[in-house]
């Protein structure tokens, strides 16, 4: 009875959460997905967010792993669990004010903002700012998962290794690597689907170049609901397959062990 | 020969071609002092090996080891050393049949095997094995101790340290060993005379012996009920009177028997056997054979 009691509501649960992608490739019939193609605005947003995200992904999976690595391998727990703390500050930081706090950083009237317009970037409604918003959105996700992916390997796995004549880096490929693999996969997936999302922080700081979760605030406005939602299907297309993707493989992998 | 310095620049002195224990309690540090030997904890001060540089010398099997999840045994293995040295070690551990496996198949003495085989397929010139074969079954264990044996009879340039709790192993496959007494390891000793002269009573007890009695003049006599014979035998030892008392296990089975002597009063017990078994309970002579000489009496 409480078994059964317990599928039904975990049930209920599923059908709850899954409902809004649901509704929203029901509702997005051919004509709205080809209306959307049709209008070069939407297009180049789609594009901005792809292009935009690779760069920004690449970016955080660059910084973040290294970091990740590091933070798994300190010593003592007591360092560990204070960074632990410090990082969630990022994470919880509501993204508009996020946004608000990048704008004012990166603008002209700051020396980081002269700086780079020294350079001849603009810290605001640039792909540099659209970018950094981005990263700032999916770092902390991508750090905290690939770093609980590195703390669950043993340094004892290494370290039998290296004492029977492994240097380093063979080690670090041959079982550093592949034992972190599925975690690491978790941790880009997250970051993918963060940084495709990305609101709160772009609308402050990129407003232009559009991406497309800010291009769907000025459909809703300009256009209604019909427009933003058939928009929106376009960002579930390209934001949810590569994570649950890239998650269903790194649990088969896990299993195939 | 191989020579080890510790941090306080001790030499400990080890034969090539021989095998070594580490001996000790539970929790005495011969985990601690094995990781020294093999160079790991470089934050804890270690020592040196004389003309040997132990990062590519020296293998080392941990205690509780971390076989690879993601390989198989023999990939692992293979990775270390080369397919010729695992094939034939796999052979010597009783392995071949599982060589194929990833780990989590394996029973806890396999997988306790299969690390060991990790380590001695790399056939580094100094082995450190910390309690390799605690989990193996008798039979087997004797098995592979007979093989390292052979494999250092074969290679007198090389050198195998094992550590156990369990005397017998010592006692059986051992050339010398440490005793690892309150975390500090003394010089490694030639068996079986290290056994009939124990440096304090710890180790004394660690070894058996269960009680000592004064020679009058200073020194103690160290009794282990290994070395009771029934009777006055006054040129074998030491000749104690007293009082055996039998104790039965369910059954009413005779298991055991309890002696106390009268002067000094000491207690000895010993399993019920046929050469060892009074005629009946109540007053008895037993001797000591042979019992070791020593300046400390029993405590604890």
């Amino acid at each position: 009875m409480s078994r059964r009691l317990g599928i039904g509501l975990t049930g209920l649960v599923l059908a709850i959460l899954l409902l809004p992608a649901g509704i929203l490739i029901i509702e997005a019939h051919p004509a709205t997905w080809s209306s959307i193609w049709a209008q070069p605005s939407m297009r180049q947003a789609l594009w901005t967010t792809l292009g935009s995200g690779a760069i920004a992904l690449s970016m955080v999976i660059l910084v973040g792993t290294p970091t990740a690595w590091v933070l798994a391998r300190l010593s003592p727990a007591k360092v560990q669990n204070t960074i632990g703390a410090l990082l969630a500050v990022p994470l919880l930081l509501p993204p508009l004010v996020l946004g608000l706090v990048l704008a004012f950083f990166l603008g002209i009237q700051t020396p980081v903002g002269h700086w780079l317009a020294q350079m001849g970037i603009s810290g605001t409604n640039s792909w540099f700012g659209l970018i950094v918003a981005e990263m700032y959105e999916a770092l902390p996700y991508y750090l905290l998962t690939a770093w609980a992916a590195f703390s669950s390997i043993s340094p004892a796995y290494e370290e039998e290794l290296r004492v029977l004549g492994k240097s380093r880096w063979a080690v670090s490929r041959y079982v550093t690597w592949p034992m972190a693999r599925p975690g690491l996969t978790a941790a880009a997936a997250m970051a993918w689907a963060r940084i495709t999302g990305a609101f709160g922080a772009p609308i402050v700081v990129a407003y232009h170049p559009t991406a497309m979760p800010v291009a769907i605030w000025i459909a809703l406005e300009a256009y209604g609901l019909p427009t933003a939602l058939a928009l929106a299907a376009w960002l579930l297309l390209i934001g949810l397959p590569i994570p649950v993707w890239l998650n269903w493989r790194a649990q088969r992998v896990h299993l195939s062990r | 020969m191989f020579i080890y310095h510790d941090s306080q620049d001790i030499p400990f002195m080890f034969e090539a071609g021989q095998l070594h224990g580490i001996f000790g309690v539970s929790g005495a540090g011969k985990t601690t002092w094995m990781r020294k030997m093999a160079g790991l904890d470089a934050q804890t001060r270690g020592g040196r090996y004389q003309n040997l540089a132990a990062a590519s010398a020296v293998a080392y099997l941990a205690q509780t080891p971390h076989l690879l999840p993601h390989r198989t045994i023999r990939a692992q293995s293979v990775w270390v050393s080369d397919a010729l040295r695992t094939e034939r070690w796999a052979q010597a551990l009783d392995l071949t049949d599982v060589l194929d496996y990833f780990p989590h198949r394996l029973s806890g003495g396999q997988y306790q095997r299969a690390a060991l085989l990790r380590v001695l397929a790399t056939e580094r010139r100094v082995l450190l094995l910390d309690e390799p074969l605690s989990q193996v079954e008798e039979s087997l264990r004797h098995h592979i101790f007979r093989g390292l044996m052979q494999y250092l009879a074969d290679n007198p340039q090389r050198l195998v340290i094992f550590s156990s709790h369990q005397w017998a192993d010592l006692w059986l496959y051992a050339h010398s060993v440490s005793f690892v007494d309150l975390g500090q390891p003394l010089p490694p000793r030639p068996l079986p005379s290290a056994f009939s002269d124990p440096p304090n009573w710890r180790i004394a007890r660690l070894l058996g012996y269960v009680a000592s009695v004064s020679d009058g003049s200073g020194g103690y006599w160290l009794l282990h009920p290994d070395a009771v014979v029934l009777g006055p035998h006054p040129e074998l030892g030491l000749v104690l009177s007293g009082q055996a008392r039998a104790v039965s296990g369910p059954g009413d089975v005779v298991r055991q028997w309890q002696f106390h002597s009268d002067t000094p009063r000491v207690a000895l017990a010993w399993s019920d056997q046929a050469a060892r078994r009074p005629r009946e309970p109540g007053p008895l002579v037993i001797t000591i054979a042979s019992p070791p000489h020593v300046t400390y009496p029993m405590e604890g």
